[in-house]
């Protein structure tokens, strides 16, 4: 159960230090909503031509081995 | 099954100018619905081969990808929308019979997974709750807007319902107006309460259940049964069993358990003709306006073309001309199929 997690947290953390806005990027935003017991987080990225990309961050959601397990 | 791949582009020749860019709403007097007229839809990406589909990632990428980094799920604004948050001005005007009006309304394209040759089926069961959790999301921050009535949460699947990109994801359309189908369900289900004090949905399901022939899967939050008035042979609905008016009031069980029907339905259908089963998806909630918590009951609505292994349900005269279903099989008896199909391995 821990060390998922905290390959999760690194695996994260890897994402973050490689993520690169696209050339054509206008602006960044964070954002983060309670969702129960839980942060869902949120990274929006515009581009100039007006189409937006928002990514859906879950790396702090915990789930259970059985519910990670491919069925 | 061939696989034409045109890329980047569809074009065709345009007679007027304007014309390859009109987007507007026109009222059918008849129907009284409104049909939306998007010609620079015909130009959208058709059955791109996987190197050039707009939604798998790819770092510092053109202009035909909309993706830069890997991702679990993505919302992408739809490049090709039927319906646009500053759409122009309608180009004919008005009259008492032919009404027009903006084509206002926000369309996103919900992606499931990085993976473009991913089956929803066998994804984890976390994946399905991370896309309830999304869609909770969209439709609240959708239906937040002054101008959207409506958030249409739906998946086309397969090309045998005319998908255009196969990398698997949804779509969210959010209307300025609740949709006629939508409508008409209310309204049913408005005049039950009104006469038998119970919303119509909640009816539907306690009959399901008491007769159990139809059901195809249960767990603690939701029933899967095929309905009673089946269009197509292996249609499913999915009810929330307790009075849940739209995914805003879910609890976290309740997302999960959505999640695992979600799981469940997919996995029979993939296991029935042992193919990846094609279908339209529609969850029905809701509308975002004031209102409606007693009668609006949120089910999920699945579509299969196949009514055989082989064999489409074609929409042809008696469906398209007149509006009547004739549908080649029985409730009970696909309901009782689908019950034995190996479903997910709960939890």
């Amino acid at each position: 159960m821990i060390f998922p997690y905290c390959f999760r947290k690194i695996y994260f953390i890897m994402n973050v230090s490689s993520f690169k806005p696209p050339l054509t990027s206008g602006s960044i935003k964070r954002i983060s909503q309670r969702d129960g017991h839980m942060q869902l987080e949120k990274k929006k990225v515009k581009k100039n031509d007006g189409v937006y990309v928002i990514y859906y961050d879950f790396s702090d959601v915990e789930f259970s081995p059985k519910e990670e397990g491919r069925g | 099954m061939s696989s034409i791949t045109i890329f980047p582009t569809l074009s065709f020749p345009q007679k007027k100018r304007g014309v390859d860019k009109l987007s507007e709403l026109r009222w059918d007097p008849f129907q009284k619905e409104w049909i939306i007229t998007a010609t620079h839809r015909q130009k959208r990406t058709f059955k791109p081969p996987k190197d050039f589909c707009p939604f798998c990632p790819e770092e510092g990428s053109d202009t035909h990808k909309d993706i830069d980094i890997e991702y679990d799920i993505a919302v992408v604004k739809n490049r090709f929308p039927s319906l646009t948050e500053y759409p122009p001005d309608p180009e004919v005007e008005s009259d008492d019979v032919y009404k027009t009006r903006k084509a206002e309304g926000i369309c996103e394209v919900v992606l499931f997974t990085s993976d473009h040759d991913a089956v929803m089926s066998k994804e984890p069961l976390s994946k399905f709750i991370k896309l309830v959790k999304v869609w909770k999301d969209r439709y609240e921050q959708l239906g937040k807007k002054d101008f959207i009535d409506y958030v249409f949460i739906f998946e086309n699947k397969g090309e045998e319902v005319g998908v255009t990109l196969n990398h698997p994801h949804g779509q969210i359309y959010a209307y300025p107006f609740v949709p006629p189908i939508i409508q008409k369900e209310l309204e049913s289900s408005k005049e039950h309460l009104e006469e038998h004090g119970k919303c119509l949905f909640c009816k539907i399901l306690s009959k399901e259940l008491k007769a159990e022939e139809r059901i195809v899967s249960k767990n603690d939050s939701f029933t899967a049964f095929v309905p009673f008035y089946a269009r197509y042979s292996y249609e499913v609905h999915i009810y929330s069993n307790a009075h849940l008016p739209s995914l805003e009031h879910f609890d976290r069980k309740q997302e999960e358990d959505l999640a695992d029907m979600l799981k469940d339905i997919l996995t029979r259908y993939d296991g029935l003709f042992g193919f990846e089963f094609p279908y339209v998806m529609a969850l029905h909630q809701k509308p975002t306006t004031e209102g409606g918590e007693g009668y609006s009951h949120f089910h999920i609505e699945f579509y299969p073309p196949y009514r055989t292994e082989d064999k489409l349900k074609h929409l042809a005269g008696s469906e398209i001309g007149a509006g009547t279903f004739i549908n080649n099989s029985l409730a009970e008896e696909k309901g009782g199929t689908l019950r034995d199909e190996e479903g997910n391995d709960r939890i």
